[in-house]
């Protein structure tokens, strides 16, 4: 009875945490499309529809990475000071995780569908990519967690500085190497390659998750 | 002093003071109200639960305070109503009181006149004095 | 359900040792005070017998079984410990409302009814933010949670700080209709002791890590006494006893002595001999200038 009591309790906390965290990302781009709006006004046309998904994305993808280290202050200190064991509360981490990550391609998709250009193979490949890079974020997100917790707030600085200027640069490479394809397509990528991409997505997110297992295995609560 | 309070009778004669242990002030405290006729013989004493209401003490010391008045036969209890006062118990704290008077009383008289050379027929007088 | 031990307890932050060797059995069912300096480990064992901190070295059991990452003896046991106003243990930005609600999804026995009685007691508005409230308000609902828990053991730490005194007298009387309805067994830090004295049946008192005590607080009051008079006289009253607090003024001599089991002060001198309180037992082993 108490195993039980103990997920369940988890999984509805952490469900309701991880819709708090959801629409605080809706807030977010409101805001930004209403000062999108502001700045543009009417004179926007096609356009319109283009901008919620770039939006939704970067902000929910930074999110994502964020939230890692929030939960490792707000989420974790709760949970375990109101009983909840270690092995429960890494559990309703990855929960909110997963809620978060599969309603975030759920919104991108639906709000890329809604963008009247038909640039339909592209659409699934932003999709494809999106998706990987919201689980190496998570994945990332994680390390710099557990840094946080373990080296405190000094290292998670640093560790998320490193990050942002490897993202950085690997998006300035893209940028300088070449012009944006919209021709391109899901299938111009063989299987085996969207394979390894998912593959190392993964890896990475079993990583940091692991590295955050093994820190929240020695938390400890201070007021 | 009594008051009744939401339908219950409360007793509140003194305060706690610092001076002896909780259990011997509570003790003492139903015997004086015992001497004084607050609390008839065969009527209902303080229970624990009211004592620790009244005066914010943890049960187990209620209890010993009790306890002591049970084990000198000046309380005894009537299975699922409450402590009772003994009969003859104002009789038998009385005793007690008179064998402890030495102690409690004309030791420490002794030694403060001692103290003060004060003689015995000095001390006669002051007792006369109070009439 | 019995007995919560601690068997040679360690902690260690890095070379630091905050608890040496402690050794502690929590029988249910009683009120306990815990007492100590700050900074003497009161908040980190109570945060390690509740397993919301890893012990260095030790094991916690409850009637035999260890507490570590074990549902079945956690959902007994609730530590309802300080919110702080700037982290608030991950309850920062919730209204109280919200804290309460996941109070409730979390600890088994949860009794809403008392928790939204209390909110009424204490006067708090459900709808402000726990970062907002004063250090008094925080303690209330430190308290709401610890009632509401009807955990078997619960520990609360520091409960009346911020409270004034009429709001920490209700405390005390709440504190003991709850062990009087339920005999839940409660570990209460303070440092307000003689306010609280009355309400634990025994004290631990803890001293740079290591418990030094842990009696009956009656019969440890009843042991100690303050004596004073000539020195020579003091002396011979005290011979050989272990003595605290030692004040020489001129020919006079002041001493707290805590009379062990079979020791007797002796009689026939003209020394002044007084009871003593458990602030001033607490300060005789714990005082400025008392040996470590």
């Amino acid at each position: 009875m108490s195993k039980r009591s103990g997920i369940s309790r988890t999984l509805k906390y952490g469900g309701i945490y991880a819709e708090k965290v959801f629409l605080m990302v809706f807030l977010i781009v409101g805001i930004y499309e209403v000062i999108f709006y502001a700045q543009r006004g009417a004179d926007v046309g096609d356009n319109k529809s283009l901008m919620i998904p770039i939006y939704f994305g970067m902000i929910s993808l930074m999110m994502l990475l964020v939230i890692q280290i929030v939960n490792n202050s707000r989420y974790v200190p709760l949970s375990i000071s109101f009983g909840s064991l270690r092995k429960e509360t890494f559990i309703g981490i990855q929960w909110i995780n997963l809620i978060l990550i599969i309603q975030s391609v759920i919104v991108f998709g639906v709000s890329i569908t809604l963008i009247s250009s038909d640039f339909n193979g592209m659409k699934s490949f932003v999709l494809l990519v999106y998706t990987i890079l919201l689980i190496i974020f998570s994945g990332i997100g994680q390390l710099i967690g557990a840094a946080s917790v373990r080296f405190g707030k000094l290292g998670a600085f640093l560790i998320g500085l490193f990050v942002f200027i490897i993202i950085t640069s690997g998006v300035v490479a893209l940028a300088l190497e070449g012009n944006f394809n919209t021709e391109i397509s899901v299938n111009d990528f063989s299987l085996y390659i969207k394979l390894i991409a998912a593959f190392v997505a993964v890896i990475i997110y079993i990583v940091g998750s692991y590295v955050n297992y093994r820190v929240l295995l020695n938390y400890e609560v201070r007021a | 002093m009594i008051w009744r309070k939401g339908g219950r009778t409360q007793y509140m004669n003194e305060m706690l003071t610092q001076e002896k242990s909780i259990y011997l002030q509570i003790s003492e405290m139903i015997e004086n109200d015992i001497l004084r006729n607050i609390i008839l013989e065969e009527e209902r004493a303080p229970s624990i639960n009211e004592l620790v209401r009244l005066y914010t003490i943890n049960p187990a010391t209620a209890t010993k305070g009790i306890n002591i008045l049970v084990e000198q036969g000046i309380l005894y209890k009537k299975r699922g109503i409450g402590m009772f006062v003994m009969k003859g118990a104002k009789e038998k704290i009385m005793e007690k009181r008179k064998e402890e008077f030495y102690d409690n009383y004309i030791k420490k008289l002794l030694v403060e006149a001692a103290r003060l050379g004060i003689g015995q027929e000095e001390l006669l007088t002051m007792i006369q004095k109070n009439k | 359900m019995n007995n919560l031990v601690c068997k040679d307890i360690v902690k260690k932050y890095g070379k630091k040792e905050v608890l040496s060797n402690v050794n502690l059995t929590l029988e249910k069912g009683k009120i306990y005070g815990l007492i100590g300096r700050n900074g003497a480990g009161k908040t980190t064992l109570l945060s390690i017998i509740s397993a919301q901190n890893p012990a260095t070295n030790g094991t916690i059991t409850l009637d035999g079984e260890q507490i570590w990452e074990n549902q079945k003896v956690l959902d007994n046991i609730c530590f309802s410990r300080e919110l702080n106003p700037v982290m608030g243990n991950g309850a920062a930005g919730l209204k109280i409302k919200e804290y309460l609600k996941i109070a409730a999804m979390y600890f088994p026995n949860w009794d809403n009814e008392m928790a939204k009685d209390l909110v009424k007691e204490f006067e708090l508005n459900i709808k402000d933010r726990i970062v907002k409230l004063s250090k008094g308000m925080m303690s209330m609902i430190t308290i709401i949670v610890a009632m509401a828990s009807k955990a078997e053991f619960t520990f609360l730490d520091e409960p009346v700080a911020g409270l004034d005194v009429v709001m920490r007298e209700y405390f005390y009387k709440l504190l003991l209709e709850e062990y009087t309805l339920s005999g839940r067994t409660f570990v209460i830090s303070t440092h307000i002791i003689e306010e609280a004295a009355d309400v634990f049946e025994e004290v631990i008192i803890i001293r740079d890590g290591k418990i030094i005590l842990k009696e009956n607080t009656q019969e440890l009051i009843a042991k100690a006494f303050r004596v004073s008079g000539k020195a020579e006289d003091v002396e011979a009253v005290t011979g050989g006893f272990e003595l605290h607090q030692v004040e020489i003024t001129g020919r006079g001599k002041g001493v707290t002595v805590i009379l062990k089991d079979g020791q007797k002060l002796k009689e026939g001198f003209d020394v002044s001999v007084q009871p003593l309180n458990l602030q001033n037992v607490f300060l005789a082993f714990c005082g400025k200038g008392e040996k470590g």
